[in-house]
């Protein structure tokens, strides 16, 4: 049929008579196919892919910041180790954690007031003491921070150990006599490799050497942390959104990736000594350019919209077994954040802000996210500096509209246009609700709301569904609890 | 939509000299102030997005104030295509340049055009040159094969509807 139907388009000579009703019949099968596409309305509205929320940047002993992560509905806290700190001196046994050497308190308090709450720990370490970086050290300042000097392999896997060994549930808890330290099984190695603050070189002449020095230090660290315990899980360091062209101080983190995980710019397989080994791709999709659909300009960068980008370099590394780990590698947004700053120094409304909350997590679930975590929950005391007013918090503890837009997201985007002048339009309804296997979707009529629809909650919350609807209608959904989304009008 | 249209018309007017004589953009990586800001791809590398209105006085604006103002009432594309013109727009000096190197070329002057061009080369050689160099921000070979592939089109789907009118007649 398709061949018949091909062999009836126009020639040179234009269609003969014979030859039209073919025509006819494969434009009429492709408009069908292309109105079944676009014009789809699934059935079912639970997604089947969930989103866990979190924050970081917590603070270890704020005890009142935990209760405000709990009652935003987030379930993870990304907790920061420093390893220049707790390894400040060489240890003698660098793969025991009970090594006098080591100085694990702080981090240890920090774990027992978040698993208290029964959230998840996500432990990202950093910064290699000044023994534990490689040779050729320049003098430390702006070019190569300390911590940052290729961090050596051989001790980054005795420190991977011993973290997880310290974390595993079993050891014991020096501050309760009995007890044991809570166990940690989420992992990352490093934050942001393609920046200069946290690893050095980035650049060797016109080519990165960042993303070699970090498949290095990621094999090792994946090694120390599955000895201890295969079901661990080894996060990457998630890159952060802009880079340079070469020679800069930043590498691209879609060119970073793709070198890590050794391919080509065309994505086939490149020459590598290595391949990399990890559970989790993370990425930092933090936009200062714009708002959330506002796409990074350079095709190697990837702000808020473009987890896609990345999504696609991992599934090409999956498939031309490049990545020594098998199966799928989920894809976290391990920090991001809307700082009321972003748009330079006229603050954005804490209205604004809210909904970028909402459309940045539908952003990042689209782009196959299926982890995110706000950079902070509460607003710094000083708002000076990027990312100290992305809480959900104000400083003194008052709850932001946004707060209300992490806890339940709602957006309503246009993704189909309507086939006549006022016609009705295809627009995908996406929220996470806090409770219950149902939402109820309002629309505003008058002074009041009117039941639009009732959709089902997949994993996590998250449910997902198109309509046709006319014009521009502010949109809300209601949890089963009673709970509310801030009003959404569809984009 | 005409607006958005009418927008675009104007930044490209705009930054299409900026990709002859763009000066002043920061060396490669510099990411300036802040490690999160977004460098705007260039001819000569990239430029931070959010030095718009930073230290430029107003007479060194690219746009004119009309125009920022019709962007921004777009919203945040608007806003950002703003910001792009600004960006990849060259300074008041280098406009100057051009000028004084036009003015030469008109008068047959065969001196240095200030600091625009600093090449012996000929201008279409400069601007061949530009049009398939490579490296970061560049298109290579692809800009050329494109313009060529999109005039072949046209020119085929012309000589069809010509030769498909004369078989119906």
């Amino acid at each position: 049929m398709g061949v018949r139907g091909a062999r009836g388009w126009p020639t040179r000579r234009g269609v003969s008579v014979v030859r039209r009703p073919l025509a006819k019949g494969a434009l009429a099968c492709l408009a069908l196919s292309a109105a079944l596409v676009i014009g789809a309305v699934p059935a079912s509205a639970g997604a089947s892919r969930g989103l866990t929320t979190g924050f970081g940047a917590v603070g270890p002993t704020s005890e009142q910041r935990l209760d405000e992560v709990v009652a935003a509905g987030a379930r993870m806290v990304r907790l920061a180790g420093n390893w220049a700190q707790i390894a400040p001196t060489e240890p003698a046994n660098p793969r025991d954690p009970g090594d006098p050497a080591y100085d694990f308190s702080s981090l240890d308090r920090a774990i027992r007031d978040v698993r208290a709450r029964g959230l998840t720990v996500l432990l990202t370490v950093g910064f290699a003491p000044a023994w534990a970086e490689g040779e050729n050290r320049p003098p430390a300042g702006p070019s190569a921070p300390a911590g940052t000097w290729r961090p050596r392999p051989g001790p980054a896997r005795d420190f991977a150990e011993a973290l997880a060994r310290r974390y595993s549930g079993s050891f014991p808890d020096p501050q309760n006599p009995g007890a044991t330290l809570p166990r940690v099984r989420h992992f990352q190695i490093f934050n942001e490799p393609n920046l200069s603050s946290y690893i050095t070189p980035q650049w060797q002449g016109r080519r990165p050497a960042s993303p070699a020095v970090y498949r290095k230090l990621l094999n090792a660290f994946y090694e120390g942390i599955k000895a201890v315990d295969e079901s661990n899980v080894v996060v990457t360091a998630g890159t952060a959104p802009y880079g340079d062209d070469a020679g800069g101080t930043r590498v691209r983190p879609v060119r970073f990736w793709r070198e890590v995980l050794c391919l080509r710019r065309d994505l086939k397989r490149a020459k590598c000594p290595e391949r990399p080994r990890f559970d989790v791709l993370a990425h930092h999709p933090i936009n200062t350019s714009g708002g959330p659909f506002r796409s990074a300009l350079h095709p190697d960068d990837a702000s808020t919209p473009d987890m896609g980008k990345l999504r696609r370099v991992l599934r090409a590394a999956e498939r031309r077994g490049t990545v020594a780990t098998k199966g799928r590698h989920p894809l976290w947004v391990t920090e991001f954040w809307w700082d009321r700053h972003t748009l330079g120094p006229r603050l954005i409304s804490l209205r604004k802000q809210a909904r970028w909350m909402a459309e940045g997590l539908y952003l990042f679930w689209r782009g196959g996210a299926s982890v995110a975590l706000n950079h902070t929950v509460r607003d710094a005391a000083k708002p000076e500096g990027r990312a100290t007013t992305a809480g959900v918090y104000l400083h003194d503890g008052t709850p932001k509209p946004a707060l209300r837009a992490f806890r339940f997201p709602f957006v309503a985007i246009e993704r189909g246009r309507a086939r006549k002048r006022g016609g009705r339009r295809v627009v995908e309804l996406w929220g996470k609700a806090p409770a219950g296997a149902r939402v109820s979707i309002y629309q505003r009529r008058g002074r009041g709301w009117r039941l639009l629809k009732r959709v089902r909650t997949g994993r996590g919350g998250v449910f997902q569904k198109r309509l046709r609807m006319r014009g521009r209608p502010r949109l809300q959904a209601r949890a089963a609890n009673g709970e509310r989304s801030l009003p959404y009008r569809v984009r | 939509m005409l607006r958005r249209l009418v927008a675009v018309a104007v930044i490209a007017m705009l930054a299409c000299p900026a990709g002859a004589a763009a000066q002043g953009a920061l060396p490669p990586g510099d990411s300036g102030v802040d490690e999160y800001v977004e460098g705007v791809p260039g001819p000569k590398g990239s430029v931070p997005s959010g030095s718009v209105g930073k230290g430029k006085d107003r007479g060194d604006k690219a746009l004119p104030p009309g125009v920022v103002r019709q962007l921004e009432a777009l919203g945040e594309d608007g806003r950002a295509a703003a910001e792009l013109a600004e960006a990849t727009a060259p300074s008041r000096a280098d406009r100057a340049g051009a000028r004084k190197a036009r003015d030469g070329e008109a008068g047959g002057s065969s001196g240095s055009a200030g600091g625009g061009n600093d090449s012996g080369g000929s201008a279409i050689a400069e601007v061949v040159g530009k049009m398939v160099g490579g490296g970061e921000g560049g298109m290579g070979l692809a800009l050329p094969l494109i313009l060529l592939v999109t005039v072949l089109s046209a020119i085929a789907v012309v000589v069809a509807r010509r030769s498909r009118g004369a078989g119906q007649r």
